[in-house]
């Protein structure tokens, strides 16, 4: 989108800081749309109380995801639109930007949709979903004491979530 | 079957000679198939004190045969007598073979006579798990603690074992230490023994 009238209409990207995380914020929902994790970490503005913030976020994915799937020039099936897909049927969304942010996204076979906002010069994030859902795997699913389906309150996933964020270039 | 091997098939397992056994296990195996036994565990009872139990009861019917193999396989089915030597079984050996390597410290109690600490900066069984605060100081090395009761209990010296967790600072993770208090008699066994 061209914005008319010079720069100083459009926002611009934000600056690095130097002591916070690169990533803004991170969600994480299972398949049945249930936000499992929300960690912010730089998020100047709120619009939406949380529960609307998170319905909105997996309800945009799941259309994209969708949308994305049935515009694929190169295959051959087309269903119908709005007809569910299975995860990891069809070609696989993984990110777009903004000027102002990027968000990338991942999802298992399993269901799990990991998301992840960062600043708009981020690089390709794919490995580093693909260790966050390691992460998830290693802390969350092995701890006996997490009912799955329900929102994640484990310390240790936390912190070692945090720590790899932090690292992320 | 083509191509068997020379695996000769006994009529009766107890025939069979005791091997070393493959000398690695899954890690990740071994975490689901702990994570299941505390969750099963946690349907049966009402409360952490109960659930703690339960762990320290399977740890002990482990304890009992980690004994009777170790005292087979690593030392010629020599028995052990003195306290110092019991406890540096269960230190080196017991520890080297269930979790790989040797505890990290052992250690005197200050306050008691009876009192002797091993301690671990993190416990295998716990590396995954990560205890909510509404649970207080539960702790899934109650089960470690089992091991070592059932061990010391076979061995002839009768103890209360527990799991703790000890703070540390500068570490996010605390320490864990087990806590073993002997039973009176032990002691007095010692003292004799000179």
């Amino acid at each position: 989108m061209q914005f008319f009238g010079g720069s100083e209409i459009s926002p611009s990207p934000p600056t690095l800081t130097v002591s916070g995380n690169n990533a803004h914020m991170m969600y994480v929902f299972n398949r049945n749309g249930v936000c499992l994790l929300y960690r912010e970490w730089n998020r100047p503005l709120h619009t939406l109380n949380a529960q609307q913030d998170h319905k909105l976020m997996f309800g945009l994915l799941f259309s994209l995801k969708s949308l994305t799937a049935k515009m694929d020039p190169t295959s051959a099936e087309r269903g119908n639109l709005g007809v569910p897909q299975l995860p990891g049927q069809g070609c696989s969304f993984h990110s777009f930007r903004t000027n102002t942010y990027k968000l990338s996204f991942m999802e298992s076979p399993s269901g799990i949709k990991i998301i992840l906002i960062t600043h708009p010069k981020t690089g390709d994030l794919r490995e580093s979903l693909k260790h966050i859902y390691n992460l998830y795997v290693e802390y969350v699913m092995k701890n006996p004491l997490y009912t799955p389906g329900t929102p994640i309150r484990s310390d240790l996933f936390n912190t070692t979530l945090d720590q790899y964020v932090r690292s992320i270039a | 079957m083509i191509g068997v091997g020379k695996i000769k098939q006994y009529s009766n397992v107890l025939d069979k000679p005791l091997s070393k056994g493959k000398q690695e296990v899954s890690l990740s195996a071994f975490a689901f198939l702990f994570s299941e036994l505390v969750q099963y565990n946690q349907t049966q009872v009402d409360n952490i004190a109960e659930l703690e139990r339960r762990l320290e009861d399977a740890g002990y019917a482990v304890g009992a045969r980690v004994l009777e193999l170790l005292c087979h396989r690593e030392k010629g089915n020599r028995r052990e007598t003195r306290l110092l030597g019991i406890l540096s079984f269960v230190h080196s050996t017991v520890w080297k073979v269930l979790f790989g390597k040797v505890a990290d410290s052992l250690e005197k109690g200050t306050e008691h006579e009876d009192e002797y600490m091993i301690s671990e900066k993190e416990l295998l069984v716990n590396r995954f798990i990560s205890i909510p605060k509404d649970m207080g100081t539960f702790n899934c090395g109650a089960f470690v603690a089992g091991i070592v009761r059932g061990v010391l209990d076979g061995a002839g010296f009768p103890a209360i074992v527990t799991a703790h967790f000890v703070p540390v600072e500068g570490q996010q993770r605390p320490r864990t230490t087990i806590l073993m208090k002997f039973a009176e008699e032990v002691l007095r066994r010692e003292a004799r023994l000179g």
